[in-house]
């Protein structure tokens, strides 16, 4: 078998390898934010709420609702907001804030969508500390 | 079998004794016809339509509009025989208690009597409506077999339930002219006219008693009925029309002394899209989305604030309808998100549905309809409807969801997204239910009533009104059991008028 003769197979394996490695690639960039979301995620610079900031589920889904909150609000001042919100805490659970909330009324609305006020005030507290 | 009489065929100038006549052919007419089989006194019932419809006799019904904008005045109702039944959707719920309550924070508002004084009445209406055994609330057969209604936090609302109408083979609800014109013509005390039209009520001179009713017909016929007793059953409409427009003796109408009829009017707001409501679990008895059928009769759920709320807070009535479902934006994503993830619930298997929400308008004397200067061809003076909403209304609305939204939360079954933010938007996408109130309102005062608590016209001895223009408050439930239940009431007392 002459040079000739073998140069295809070994082109059409080198791109055959090459295909796989490609896909393997592509299915590891989709799949490693689900697996190692911790190294994934969006590092945010910290900030003087970053204890508060630990009570949310997804920080970006938060600025989300807080910039909705923060453009209908007027005068919002974030330090103040955080120092009620932790005086509220008070050492307690979020989840004991709600019901807090929830027992008096104490509703926010973003876009229409109705949340308990301290999950409200954290949306807000997490936009405005995204403000340069 | 006595048939109908066309009332075209009357010899024209015939004056036509009877002892009652009832005047419209409508559910309130028939059911009060059907309730009065048997007296021992003759009745005669006249309807302007036939037996279908007909787009002359259906065109005098035309009228002008201002204000918010509503169904068109010869679009909201039918005139033919059955009347707005030809058209309803079959849904029933009784008042409830506080419905019928004189409230400080509600001008205007309270029945003459309580939910207890038509209580009795209620069986037989639902019976005339064919819409099953009455359960309404009592509803542990349903849940037992369907799954177990949302879950709420203690608070304002619960659910409650509808019944329906017997829909036939899955079409219809009960139209009445269709479904008793047989039964009406076996009663040997009871003679139909159709195609009459009264034009006029004729009062003695002293405006105390009403002596004959003008009749016409697109044909150009003309004849009287000289009854000693009658009684208006012609929608909350067509009655203040024509007790405006008899106004030879008394000349700003019949029961109008002190400025009421036509005043008041009302309809159910039903805007179909009001707000979003978010399952976070995802499941919900089929019961709240869709009409089933359990235990005889067809159901289906509605959330609705309850008496003891509604008085505490100054509420009116709404009862709220899971309707189809819908995606959520990047926002309402978020919110699910958040929310869910603060209560700590796995949210991954919620669903979204669009909320509808009828609710009750407070009473207002200038929602008015009045007489125009137009007149129909047979020459009455045609109607003009002054239509409005007040930012009291809106808000009411708005405060109801927000104790909904908060319910849900507190029980961590979902959230909701309320969709509109001022009244303006909210009329963007206005629906109305064609529920027609209020406009010969009853009460003990003839100064806050056209009728009195037996619905006879104040001041006039042998005048009655029956159907749901006698409204004082309305409630958020349909008006059709209601008015059914108030129109059995009245046949006992026509009954015990005439012994």
């Amino acid at each position: 078998m002459s040079v000739a003769d073998k140069t295809p197979i070994v082109r059409r394996s080198f791109i055959s390898g090459l295909m796989g490695v490609v896909a393997l690639m592509g299915i590891a960039a989709l799949e490693a934010p689900r697996l190692f979301p911790g190294l994934f995620a969006k590092r945010y610079p910290p900030t003087a709420f970053d204890d508060l900031f630990a009570l949310l589920t997804d920080r970006e889904n938060a600025i989300r609702i807080g910039t909705v909150l923060v453009q209908t609000g007027r005068g919002l001042d974030v330090r103040s907001m955080a120092a009620e919100l932790r005086r509220k805490l008070g050492g307690h659970s979020l989840a004991v804030a709600i019901a807090d909330d929830l027992a008096h009324s104490r509703l926010i609305e973003a876009q229409g969508w109705l949340l308990p006020e301290c999950v409200g005030e954290l949306c807000a507290i997490a936009a405005m500390a995204e403000r340069p | 079998m006595p048939a109908f009489i066309d009332a075209r065929s009357v010899t024209k100038g015939t004056a036509l004794e009877t002892d009652l006549a009832i005047i419209g052919g409508g559910p309130a007419g028939i059911s009060l016809a059907l309730a009065l089989a048997g007296a021992p006194f003759r009745v005669l019932l006249i309807e302007s339509g036939g037996m279908q419809f007909d787009a002359a006799t259906q065109r005098l019904y035309a009228g002008v509009e201002n204000g918010v904008a509503y169904v068109p005045l010869e679009n909201t109702r039918l005139r033919y025989f059955g009347g707005c039944s030809n058209h309803w959707g079959g849904w029933c719920r009784p008042l409830d208690p506080v419905d019928f309550e004189k409230h400080d924070w509600l001008s205007w508002s309270g029945w003459p009597f309580s939910r207890s004084e038509i209580e009795p009445y209620f069986a037989r209406a639902q019976s005339l409506v064919e819409a099953g055994p009455f359960i309404y609330d009592d509803s542990k057969p349903w849940t037992k077999a369907l799954g177990a209604p949302l879950r709420l936090g203690n608070g304002g609302l619960y659910t409650t339930y509808f019944q329906f109408s017997k829909q036939r083979d899955g079409v219809l609800p009960t139209h009445f002219g269709e479904r008793y014109a047989d039964d009406l013509k076996h009663i040997a005390n009871l003679t139909v006219y159709l195609h009459g039209n009264v034009t006029g009520l004729r009062l003695t001179h002293d405006g105390r008693s009403l002596t004959r009713l003008d009749v016409a017909t697109l044909s150009g016929n003309r004849f009287v009925v000289k009854p000693k007793m009658a009684v208006v059953a012609t929608g909350g409409i067509e009655t203040p029309r024509l007790l405006l427009a008899s106004n030879d003796v008394m000349p700003t109408g019949i029961g109008n002394a002190h400025d009421l009829v036509g005043r008041f009017f009302a309809d159910h707001p039903i805007p179909g899209q009001t707000a979003t409501l978010v399952v976070f679990d995802g499941r919900i008895a089929p019961y709240y989305q869709l009409i089933q059928t359990a235990n005889g009769s067809n159901f289906r759920a509605a959330l609705a604030p309850g008496d003891s709320w509604r008085r505490r807070h100054g509420l009116s009535g709404a009862l709220a309808t899971v309707e189809g479902e819908v995606q959520l934006d990047g926002i309402g994503l978020a919110a699910l998100a958040e929310t869910a993830g603060a209560l700590g619930i796995d949210a991954s298997g919620m669903r979204a549905f669009t909320l509808g929400c009828g609710m009750e308008l407070a009473p207002d004397p200038d929602r008015r309809l009045s007489l125009a200067s137009e007149k129909d061809a047979l020459g009455m003076r045609r109607l003009k409807l002054e239509m409005s909403i007040s930012d009291d209304d809106f808000a009411r609305y708005r405060k109801t969801l927000e104790e909904l939204g908060r319910q849900l939360l507190a029980a961590r079954t979902g959230m909701i997204r309320l969709l509109h933010h001022s009244r303006s938007e909210w009329l963007s996408v206005m629906q109305w239910g064609n529920h027609h109130m209020g406009t010969a309102r009853m009460h003990h005062d003839r100064r806050q009533g056209v009728v009195d608590a037996d619905m006879k016209v104040h001041g006039v001895g042998n005048l009655y009104v029956a159907g749901s223009a006698v409204f004082p408050t309305y409630g958020a439930s349909n008006p059709t059991l209601n008015l059914l239940a108030l129109v059995l009431r009245l046949a006992d007392h026509l009954r015990a008028k005439f012994r």
